[in-house]
């Protein structure tokens, strides 16, 4: 499980217990026995499971059109994805279909109220989708205050994980992808694909430092 | 073998990368006027792909679509000089204020309207915005297929493209069929130059509302040399719903903005000496931030 999953678990399990709703998480790919094992413990009520042996490979239609029939049929408030590059790929697509909001690299989510003078409006429990702007000169906060899923991404490494329960308890639900997929979600397929090993993992590191050119030997 | 039609969809940003002290105003605002406004970097990567393209099909053609207002025309002239075919900009005061969704509801209608292509081509992501949305928005409301992070292309005919892109740990080679859309990775190769003989050829390359403003008799320029003309496109042109466009067709709202005053707050500075060295030393180990 890639760590920006479990760290948006931890913080959807805290905007889930602002809200008073449940934290739900989406799978999907092959062979996905006993992963939400790896999932209940950051405070999952429930784990959707998306399985097929077409989807062992991240690929954008067919996870799109998962994502958004789901997305139709349990309508959820919020959708956080990773910043990587799949979640920058998908978040967009999915996005754009639902005619739903997207805010790209948040670095803080919070939850607050909101108020529309113009259309004498206001919301009581929104998501601020907080993110600099302008090439890091500015810090915006976004709303989405009509349209549902608010949907956020955030990059690995910006918010915490942490184990609710080792023993917390939710439920399985399992997919019929059949429904979902389609033979033209497959125009694109993969022919070759080259994983690089990460050598130094920094977002894991309590301490970093850094030394410019003129640091000179020690 | 006709040659494919491409579109590459490029996007003029003011020049974040080099914020200087002007730029910043002491309260924090972004002083637009001392921005240099330029083509995004990850643009001109994506027009030198479409170049590619065009060089390896025989007979293809390349068109820059933009939007922004009036003073965009300059990224088409750009791309024209390094070999473009022809551009539109896509400019009406209705798109001001839109979001990523309205954007790519607006450049999906404006590539409809200009007829069939095969091929578009796209920078991964503004350097203004940094989302990366716009390019795969514009996939799924022409309902194409997308290939993000493009890197090389590796093969292409009129029907089908092989492709390796730049994934965050690793590259991937994909192949799929046209028409589809590919984002460009700032990795791929860099745009070549200005052509002297293209420079040349479209140094008066103007818009209409250009021209008028100069004072100039449009008309008779663009009849005897029509390819002068950067063609302006309106939302009416491309038969756009003004709901969908603008601050009305964004479901996502700037709340607030907040300034990022950059100080050294909770810096300090240790003098260049041994017994400088030694006291900083002896405190990062006493608040075990060493050792």
């Amino acid at each position: 499980m890639a760590d920006v999953s479990l760290e948006l678990l931890t913080k959807g399990r805290q905007l889930a217990n602002q809200l008073k709703t449940k934290l739900e998480a989406v799978v999907i790919g092959k062979d996905l026995k006993g992963i939400e094992n790896q999932i209940f413990p950051y405070g999952t009520d429930v784990v959707y499971k998306a399985e097929d042996k077409r989807l062992e490979h991240y690929l954008t239609l067919p996870y799109t059109s998962i994502i958004t029939d789901l997305f139709k049929e349990t309508k959820p408030e919020i959708a956080l994805l990773g910043a990587t590059s799949q979640g920058r790929d998908l978040g967009p697509r999915v996005s754009s279909k639902l005619k739903s909001g997207l805010t790209a690299d948040c670095t803080s989510l919070e939850i607050g109220p909101h108020e529309d003078k113009k259309a004498g409006k206001t919301y009581e429990q929104l998501l601020y989708q907080i993110r600099p702007a302008f090439g890091g000169n500015i810090i915006a906060t976004i709303i989405n205050p009509e349209h549902r899923p608010q949907m956020a991404t955030v990059r690995e490494g910006v918010m915490k994980k942490e184990i609710v329960d080792t023993a917390y308890k939710g439920e399985v639900k399992n997919i019929d992808v059949s429904k979902s997929l389609k033979d033209e979600d497959f125009v694109i397929s993969i022919v070759e694909r080259h994983m690089e090993k990460r050598n130094v993992n920094l977002t894991g590191s309590q301490v970093s430092i850094a030394g410019g050119y003129g640091m000179g030997s020690p | 073998m006709s040659g494919l039609k491409i579109i590459v969809l490029a996007k003029q940003v003011p020049d974040t990368r080099n914020v200087g002290k002007d730029a910043m105003k002491a309260d924090g605002t972004v002083n637009r006027g001392a921005l240099p406004a330029i083509f995004n970097p990850e643009d001109l990567n994506a027009l030198e792909q479409a170049l590619r393209i065009k060089d390896r099909v025989a007979g293809s053609t390349v068109t820059v679509l933009t939007m922004g207002p009036g003073r965009a025309a300059e990224v088409i002239r750009e791309g024209l000089y390094r070999g473009a075919d022809n551009g539109y900009l896509l400019t009406d005061r209705a798109f001001a204020g839109s979001d990523t969704l309205a954007t790519s509801y607006a450049i999906s209608k404006a590539i409809e309207k200009t007829g069939p292509y095969d091929i578009i081509v796209a920078g991964r992501q503004a350097i203004d915005g940094d989302t990366a949305q716009v390019g795969p928005q514009v996939a799924e409301k022409l309902s194409l297929p997308q290939i993000t992070y493009t890197e090389e292309v590796l093969e292409i005919s009129k029907k089908k493209i092989k492709i390796r892109r730049r994934l965050e740990r690793g590259v991937e080679e994909v192949s799929g069929k046209l028409p589809c859309v590919i984002t460009v990775n700032a990795s791929a190769p860099e745009c070549r130059p200005r052509h002297a003989k293209q420079t040349m050829k479209f140094k008066y390359a103007k818009t209409v509302t250009e021209l008028q403003a100069a004072n100039e008799d449009y008309i008779t320029v663009f009849e005897n040399k029509p390819y002068l003309q950067i063609e302006e496109l309106s939302v009416k042109d491309v038969g756009a719903d003004a709901e969908l466009l603008g601050l009305s067709g964004s479901p996502t709202k700037v709340k607030g903005i907040e300034n990022v005053v950059l100080e050294a707050k909770e810096s300090r500075k240790v003098e260049n000496t041994d017994a400088g060295i030694e006291e900083m030393i002896k405190e990062l180990i006493e608040n075990h931030t060493i050792g």
